[in-house]
């Protein structure tokens, strides 16, 4: 009885968090694209389909998609409007897709517990980050800090390295 | 209950969905870069700090894990309970992942999990063929919040579960042996004794039963006569399974035919032991295997463990399993039964160089009843001129997976259409 009770509240759970995540997804899809050109509204919209169809479907690499479809929108709103709108979109776009991706992997799982630690975590690194997120953009901004070619491809490289130091 | 010990931790290890997050930035670089502007960069700026943050909360602690399987021996498609115990002194959230052999019906073996003091979770297996099925090693994944990184633990626990051949009725075959040894048994030997054949007629001694006087005798003779019968023994016997049939026949064909010979084996070994005799085995499949000939339960138990992992081999020659083991493991003119197929005349060749030594009886499981097409009439043309060549000088029964193989003892010899 226990454990059915546990399997009841953590569906209950997770239906919920599900249902917020894709209610703020659309809402941040519909405040980023707005007044954007159409192509990008579209796209928006297209991201929304496939984080309806991650959740039906479950499947969690169709999450891939929807932020791939988000990211145009996000890289023009950084580049025609404002960066800290577009830089905190990033951010709840990333902490929704992690909500979500948290949702799909625990799908039948009976512990309730695993979940809300995850949860907590997740939202602690989503708030640490949003802070200084804010602080980095804001002293961007004010400071007027630009990237040259040349520093973006010593970037590029340093990540790459990176990543193939940490894929081993 | 086995209580799994750390055997190895894995190094750190980026997921997937890590890459993916550092493919996102390298993206957002190169759209910068190719639009020659700065600002898409800042869009790197949060992911870059939630990856930092997450990485910073990345927590492991020691886990302690026993496992414990309901049973250790099963027949085919029995369910097994598995059930894990999980203990851990702090609280973290990780993923248990259980090796778990065969077909989960119930539960999990993939668990994620709060772990705080100790947790019992279980799982159930469905076990659906003969061999020999490993449970473990226990891997515990830890991992940061966003899953960027993972720390694999590997807890080195290994519990085997054997699913024994089924066990055929092996009632009314009889052993042609010549050499007995000193306890009562049922193969008749050639003294007279206790047992239910014909042997002889002899004077009377006080002491024989009054049922044994054979009352028309001892009327034409006037005087008392006994009858005498044969007196049965123990033998030894020597099973040789033949399991070297890959590439002959299609992938399902073969594990269902070595299914047939290990059942087959399986159940001559129990029937034979169970009325005395000392059974001795030869396996000749993936792994060549042989058993010395032995009795009593202990034997049995060897010779299950060794048919339930039997696995289909390469067809070889059986000239050294019979050649140079059979006078090594038993003794001149015990049994020796041999189960093949007999898809290949190499086989029929080294039976009859044993023949003079050995009571020989050849038990082929028939893999082309019932299969239509030219490859396969052929195929049953040529084994039907070795079991022809074969029954000359020994037995042979001819036995179709399935069927009873009481039936199979009772025409056993023959071969062709009509005695079919």
């Amino acid at each position: 009885m226990d454990a059915i009770r546990s399997l009841e509240e953590s569906v209950y759970v997770r239906r919920f968090v599900e249902t917020v995540a894709l209610v703020l997804w659309l809402t941040v899809s519909l405040l980023v694209s707005f007044g954007l050109l159409p192509v990008f509204q579209v796209l928006s919209t297209f991201s929304v389909i496939a984080l309806v169809l991650a959740l039906r479907r479950k499947l969690r690499k169709l999450l891939v998609a929807a932020v791939a479809l988000q990211l145009p929108t996000l890289i023009m709103e950084s580049i025609s409007g404002d960066l800290l709108k577009a830089s905190l979109s990033m951010l709840i776009l990333i902490y929704l897709t992690e909500l979500i991706d948290l949702c799909l992997k625990v799908k039948g799982s009976l512990d309730l517990g695993y979940f809300t630690a995850k949860l907590r975590q997740v939202s602690v690194v989503v708030a640490l980050s949003s802070i200084v997120t804010v602080a980095v953009v804001l002293a961007a901004t004010s400071f007027r800090v630009s990237l040259d070619f040349g520093s973006a491809v010593l970037l590029l490289i340093l990540l790459a390295l990176l990543a193939v130091q940490l894929s081993r | 209950m086995s209580s799994l010990q750390y055997l190895s931790q894995r190094p750190f290890k980026f997921t997937l969905k890590g890459l993916l997050y550092f493919a996102l930035l390298a993206v957002l670089l190169i759209t910068s870069v190719l639009l020659k502007s700065f600002r898409p960069v800042v869009l790197s700026v949060p992911i870059a700090l939630t990856l930092g943050f997450s990485s910073v909360f990345f927590r492991s602690t020691r886990v302690n894990v026993v496992r414990a399987v309901e049973r250790s021996k099963v027949m085919p498609g029995e369910v097994v309970r598995v059930e894990l115990i999980v203990s851990s002194s702090e609280s973290c959230p990780l993923e248990v992942r259980d090796t778990a052999g065969g077909e989960v019906v119930e539960g999990s073996n993939i668990i994620l999990l709060n772990l705080t003091g100790e947790r019992k979770l279980d799982y159930k297996v469905r076990l659906p063929r003969r061999g020999l099925y490993n449970f473990g090693p226990t891997l515990v994944v830890y991992s940061d919040p966003m899953n960027l990184w993972e720390n694999v633990v590997e807890l080195g626990g290994r519990s085997e579960v054997v699913v024994l051949p089924e066990l055929l009725s092996a009632r009314g075959l009889k052993l042609g042996a010549r050499y007995t040894g000193v306890w009562p048994g049922e193969v008749p030997s050639r003294r007279s004794g206790k047992g239910y054949e014909f042997y002889g007629v002899r004077e009377y001694v006080p002491g024989d039963e009054l049922k044994r006087i054979n009352w028309r005798v001892s009327a034409r003779l006037s005087k008392l006569m006994s009858n005498e019968q044969v007196e049965e023994k123990v033998t030894d016997v020597l099973i040789v399974v033949d399991a070297g049939v890959l590439g002959v026949l299609n992938s399902w064909e073969v594990w269902d035919l070595v299914d047939a010979e290990a059942s087959l084996a399986a159940s001559l070994a129990y029937s034979l032991l169970r009325t005395g005799n000392r059974v001795g085995l030869v396996v000749r499949a993936r792994d060549s295997m042989w058993l010395r000939p032995g009795f009593g339960k202990r034997q049995l138990d060897r010779i299950l463990y060794l048919l339930a992992g039997l696995e289909p081999g390469e067809p070889a020659p059986l000239d050294y399993a019979l050649s140079m083991l059979t006078p090594y493991l038993l003794k001149p003119n015990a049994e020796f039964i041999a189960i093949t197929p007999l898809l290949d005349s190499n086989v029929v060749n080294s039976i009859l160089d044993l023949s003079p030594r050995y009571s020989i009886l050849v038990i082929s499981p028939n893999p082309l009843h019932g299969k239509t097409g030219a490859g396969y009439r052929a195929l049953e043309v040529e084994r039907n001129s070795l079991i022809v060549k074969l029954s000359n000088i020994c037995r042979v029964i001819d036995w179709v997976p399935g069927t009873l193989l009481l039936r199979a003892t009772r025409r056993g010899g023959r071969v062709g259409g009509a005695w079919r």
